[in-house]
Order: C-alpha cells, then structure tokens, then sequence
C-alpha cells in the first residue's frame, strides 16, 4: 500500500485573485451584464434627476446669496456631514456583499483585495457629498456672480471633511465599544446643529467678521487636508488586514438587508432590523421596578421602561422640534408635512410592542387582554410624546412670530389623534403590506413601501384636520380662536374612541 | 368529576393528508395527559385545536364547556405554549415575568416568580433582554412565562424540550403540583421518564391509515 504523503507544512497561500475569479464563473453562467438591470438603473436615476434635480440643484446652490459671512450655513454643513456620519456607520462602511462575507471573508485571501471596493466607494461618495456640502455653504455666503475660485476652495474643503468624517467612520468600525460613543456623539451633533442653526436662523443669522481670507489660501488648505485625507485612506487599507472578521461579517449582513429592503421595496423590515441591533447593543439594561406598581397600567409602565431605555435615541425627536423653523418662511404646505410627520415620528417612539403583537400575538393571549384594554394603554404615552413635541414646536413657531394665539394648547390637543396614527402604523406589519402586488405596465411592482409610507398618515390627516387647516388659513397674524381648539379636542377624542372600539373584544388580537 | 376538556370525533386534514381521524379525549378537572406518538401524528395539531388557535376540519370541542380560543375570559383560564414564541424587544426576562403575572392579577412579589425562575435555572438571567439568551434559555423562559400566571388549564407542547435532566425533574415536579392543586394538564411529550415524573396518563395517537 502507498503510503499518503502528509504535507511538510501547509503551502502559504498563493495571492488568487478570488473575487476575479468568482465574477469570471458568474459572467459564464449568467452573462455580462443584465440588460434589464442598466434599464431599471437609468429609468431611476433619470427620474430621480427630473423629480428632484431641480430643486436640490437650488438647495445646493441658490440663485441669491447675501454675500456676507454668517454662521449658519457652517452649522448647517456640519449637521449634514453629522448626518452623514451616521449613515456610515449604519452601512459599515467597509462590507462586502453577503456571499463574499461567507465565503471569502474567512479564506485565506488578503483582506485588502476584498475591501478595497468598500473603501474606495466610501472615498468616493466621501468626496461627492463633502464637495456638495462645501459649494453649498460656498453658495449661501458668496455674492453673486461667484468667482470659480471661490467654489472650487469649497468643495475642496468640504471634501476634505467628508473624507476625514468617513475615516472616523471605518476607524470605529473594529472598536465596536468607541464606535457606540462616536455613534452618540454623531447624532448629538447633528441634532444639536439643528438646534442652534433654527436658534441663529431665528435670531436673524448672526453674520461673522469679515477676515481677509482669500479663495486661494481655502483652496490651498482645503487642497492639502484632501491629500492628507486620501493618503490616510490609503493607509487604511494596510491596516485592514489586521481587522476581525466580525466587524466585517456584520457590516456585510447589514449591508445587505439594506440590499433586500430597496430590491423588494420593504422597508418596514429596515425598522425592525434596527430595532434588534439597538436592543442587542443595550448591555447595561437592568430590571426596573416599574411593572409591579399598583397605581399604573402595566402596559403604560412598559412604554415607559422602553421610553427610558431608548433614550439615547430622543435625540432625533428632539432635534426635528428645529426643523420646522427652517420652514416657517416657505411654502405651507411642506410646513404641514414637516410638522405632522414629525409629531407621527415622535408618536412611533414607543410602536415596537404594538408591531410585534401584531406580528405574532402570543403574548397577548398569555396576557388574557383584550385588543380594547391593550390599544386604550397603548395610546397614552404616545400622545403625550405626540402632544408635547406638538407644543414646543407650533411654540417655537409661535415664537418667531409665523403664528399667533394658543397654537401650543391646540399642539397638546392633538397628542392623542397624532397617536391613533402612530398606533395604526405600528399594527401594520411586514407580512400585512409588503405581498400586495401592484400591476404596472413594467411589470408588478410590490406596493410594500407605498403604502408602508401612507400607512397611519391617513388616519393622521383626517384627525389632525384643525391643526393641518389652521396652519393654512392662520397665518400671523391671524389669532387661532377656541372653536379649533375644540374642534381638536372633539377629534383626538373621537378617533380615539374609535380606534379603540374597532380593537377586538377578544383576547389575543388588536 | 367536571370535564374540562372534550375532543369528540375531530378529523384534520392538511390538504390530501389526514393528520387526526375522528380522535375522541376527554379531560377531567386536576387530572394530566400526555400525547404520546411518533413525530407527525398530529399531537401538536391537537393541541392547538384545544387552544381554539386551529379549526378542525371535522368535530367538536370544548374546552370548560365552551368553544376554545374565543374571548379574554378563555385566555385567563388557558396558559399554552403551543405557539410560535414571541416577545418584547426591550423588556427583560423579569420584567416580562412580572408584566404577565400582573396583568393576570397576581402579586409580582409574593415569591412565586423568584421560585420559578430558581426551579428553572433563570435567577441569573433577570436583567438579560430575551434576545440575547440561548434557545435553551429561551425555552426556560417562555416555559416560565406560562408557569407564572394563574391558570386552570395548561396546555404544553413538548416541556420537556431542550432541559437538561436537573430542570427537567424540577418542572416535572412543578407540574405534578400544579394538578394536584386543582390544575388540568394537556401536554405532548417524547420522554417517558418526564411523563411519569409529571404523573400524566398517556394517550397514544397513531398516524391515520391511508385512505
């Protein structure tokens, strides 16, 4: 018998150039290109460009500038890149798609070949965005007609921002514990800029000391901070090769429920999703003693726990209170939108429990309560939540002198019917929406996203009426009088009632 | 003695399958019941028809002398889990604990979740979110959300799942008390030493012969 050789040492391995490898096999099976996919991609961004293109094209770069130095677009600059922060670190930023993650990411293969897509992508989009920002910023300080100097200094620098915000970004992304405080401090940031760019909006856009700077130093600064910034990519992509493989894997899973969610147009899946990596990254959690008191409805006390444990979360609402006053110049009707949107945003803060009874009702039958008790607990946090973000904002607007009269009490009078909203949202679950097909003459298109957007903003828009047809027919300095008052009072009240009476009587059910 | 159950001639087709042909079990008040048979002959369907949660294509049951699974007032009476599980997200496992006694009028504190959670291997567990525990823990846990409310009828499919043999003698022992204080006892189960140690009489089902 020929005795089988074991190897002396196991053969390094040779440089395979996998994912060139992988496309070849994959282009013999399923060809080059999917003629249909390039269709749909143009047919989108073709649309995309006509829809919005015009309008983004003013944000970015209004026809009219004061020509004066002032400190709000800065503000404003930092909030997106804020923003854009966050963006980041949901998406990774450094992932490789799903079958890569599980059979390349752990083969012997030189981790920088794998994620030098990833990072020249992120560098790319960096550099789209920074410069979008620095030309806006440019465009809103700049007198007209702008020297090409002046924009190119802009973008230069706003790029160079964007490029050391998205290095921030991947640097966090092996160190899961700093990751979490940047994540925080990303979204403070962003929100506390929104905050104080209303603050200065409102108080007139205080404007800075002309400095003698010209465009030519910015450039040059801007310049040099870029190819700082390229380089530091570049080292990056050495330092990869000595990264866990779990960063990777979970920003490639993630990556791809992204994927899944524009591809089947579901993006109720995105909540839920986020909901789970949220509650997995709680690690301080520790029972409360809530449940147990007499004198609170069991189901209120838990949209309390979960209102306290998601409060690194209310930044977001808290920060949106801003956003209106942007708007309180512009067109009415995107006043409106903002303002219920917003108020259906804070509303949802507490929808989890609701979303997952009606996902799977299992509790509710180990509870023994009936679809009334558990929608009438369930609407009372958020209509607090709902009625207070409400005031402060049509306060704040109150404020600035866009309104006049008692809009803060008609704000908390509509807590209750912005809830009913939000509750209905909540119940509306993945398998209840995203299988509805709708024929179109391209084909059938899944109507999950449609109608997961107008979802409970129907039920919003009708109870909401008085505030929407106020905010329309009163502006300053016409007085809000006590029949809207009561006319919301009547409503919330109402659709409440309503929403309630149409739960189910028995147990186990909304 | 009062029949809290009563399965008469109940017939469940899956399409062209037969899974349970004209199967007939009556319960009696304090009394247990083990389903016994193969996999696939119907005794987690059975189950859920007795919960009320599936329809049976033929037959009649009654659970406390009414249909099962409608109303709140079956559901205070009724603790199963026959049911895929389920959970809230940010709740940990006590506060779940806590949450389901108090919403069934029990005292949260009069020692009986403590004792359960010590007789299931969960004390350590309280402050961890469902999520993150293992699907044996998670099994321990949704057994003890069911364990810790009042209840007159159990309805348990397959308890003894996924418990090592220290827990598995202590729920046991847990359920043999539950029937001898007044409790009935519906279960399917694969382990006849469990079965024994819960003092439950077996019912064996058999798959229906073709037809």
């Amino acid at each position: 018998m020929t005795p089988t050789a074991a190897p002396v040492r196991p053969a390094a391995p040779a440089t395979v150039h996998a994912r060139r490898w992988v496309r070849r096999r994959r282009i013999a099976a399923e060809g080059r290109v999917d003629i249909g996919a390039v269709y749909v991609v143009a047919l989108t961004v073709l649309m995309a460009a006509a829809l919005v293109g015009k309008p983004v094209a003013r944000v970015v770069w209004p026809p009219e500038a004061s020509g004066e130095p002032a400190v709000t677009p800065f503000v404003g600059g930092v909030a997106v890149l804020a923003a854009f922060f966050v963006v980041l670190r949901q998406l990774g930023p450094l992932s490789v798609s799903r079958s890569d993650a599980t059979w390349l990411l752990l083969a012997p293969i030189p981790r920088r070949t794998l994620l030098a897509p990833a990072l020249a992508l992120t560098t790319v989009a960096a550099l789209v965005v920074g410069a979008a920002i620095g030309i806006a910023v440019t465009g809103r300080i700049v007198a007209r007609p702008a020297e090409l100097l002046a924009l190119w200094a802009g973008g230069t620098t706003g790029a160079a921002g964007a490029v050391f915000v998205a290095l921030l970004a991947i640097a966090g992304q092996p160190r899961p514990a700093a990751a979490r405080l940047a994540d925080g401090g990303g979204v403070a940031v962003g929100a506390g800029s929104l905050v104080v760019a209303a603050a200065l909006g409102a108080a007139g856009g205080p404007g800075l000391p002309t400095l003698p700077i010209p465009p030519v130093v910015v450039l040059t600064a801007g310049g040099a901070a870029l190819v700082t910034g390229l380089f530091l990519v570049g080292l990056t992509l050495r330092t990869v090769e000595s990264w866990p493989a779990a960063p990777i894997a979970e920003a490639s899973i993630n990556a791809g429920a992204y994927a899944d969610v524009a591809y089947a147009v579901e993006p109720s899946y995105l909540a839920e999703m986020s909901a789970r990596r949220f509650w997995r990254s709680r690690t301080r959690v520790r029972t409360t003693r809530l449940l147990p008191t007499r004198w609170l409805s069991p189901l209120i006390a838990q949209d309390l726990i979960i209102l306290r444990r998601k409060a690194p979360r209310l930044w977001w609402p808290v920060g949106s209170v801003a956003v209106p006053v942007y708007l309180a110049e512009g067109p009415v009707w995107l006043l409106l939108g903002v303002v219920l949107i917003g108020a259906l945003g804070a509303a949802g803060f507490t929808g989890e429990s609701t979303h997952s009874d009606a996902a799977n009702p299992a509790i509710l039958r180990l509870l023994g309560l009936t679809g009334r008790r558990v929608a009438a607990a369930r609407l009372v946090v958020p209509a607090v939540i709902a009625g207070g973000w409400l005031a402060i904002t049509l306060a704040v607007l109150q404020g600035l002198g866009a309104l006049a009269g008692p809009w803060w009490v008609l704000g908390l009078l509509a807590g209750p019917a912005v809830a009913a909203g939000a509750y209905q949202r909540a119940k509306a679950s993945a398998a209840s929406l995203g299988t509805i097909l709708v024929d179109t003459p391209l084909g059938a298109f899944p109507a999950g996203m449609l109608l997961w957007l107008v979802n409970g903003v129907d039920v919003l828009a009708v109870l909401t009426l008085p505030v929407s047809v106020g905010l329309v027919l009163l502006p300053a300095p016409e007085v809000l009088g006590w029949p809207w008052l009561l006319a919301q009072a009547v409503s919330s009240v109402l659709g409440c009632a309503l929403l309630v009476r149409l739960s189910a009587r028995t147990a186990g059910s909304l | 003695m009062t029949v809290v159950v009563d399965v008469r001639q109940v017939t469940v087709r899956y399409g062209s399958t037969l899974v349970l042909d004209r199967i007939d079990l009556q319960v009696p008040e304090g009394s247990a019941v083990a389903l016994v048979g193969e996999n696939g002959v119907g005794k987690s369907t059975l189950l859920r028809c007795v919960t009320g949660l599936q329809e049976p294509t033929d037959g009649d049951i009654s659970v406390f002398t009414a249909v099962p699974g409608r109303g709140a007032d079956f559901w205070r009476e009724v603790a199963t889990t026959v049911e895929s599980p389920s959970w809230y997200q940010g709740l940990t496992v006590r506060e779940h604990l806590d949450l389901v006694r108090v919403v069934n009028g029990g005292d949260p504190d009069d020692g009986h979740i403590a004792e359960l959670c010590v007789t299931l291997g969960l004390a350590g567990l309280s402050d961890s979110l469902p999520s993150t525990l293992s699907s044996g823990q998670r099994q321990r846990f949704l057994l003890a959300a069911t364990l810790v409310r009042p209840s007159r009828l159990l309805v348990l499919d397959e308890p003894e799942q996924r418990l090592d043999t220290r827990i598995k003698g202590a729920v046991a022992a847990h359920l043999r008390s539950y029937v001898a204080a007044g409790g009935t006892l519906v279960m399917a189960s694969h382990d006849d030493g469990f079965r024994v140690g819960v003092g439950a009489s077996a019912v064996a089902l058999i798959r229906p012969e073709a037809e």
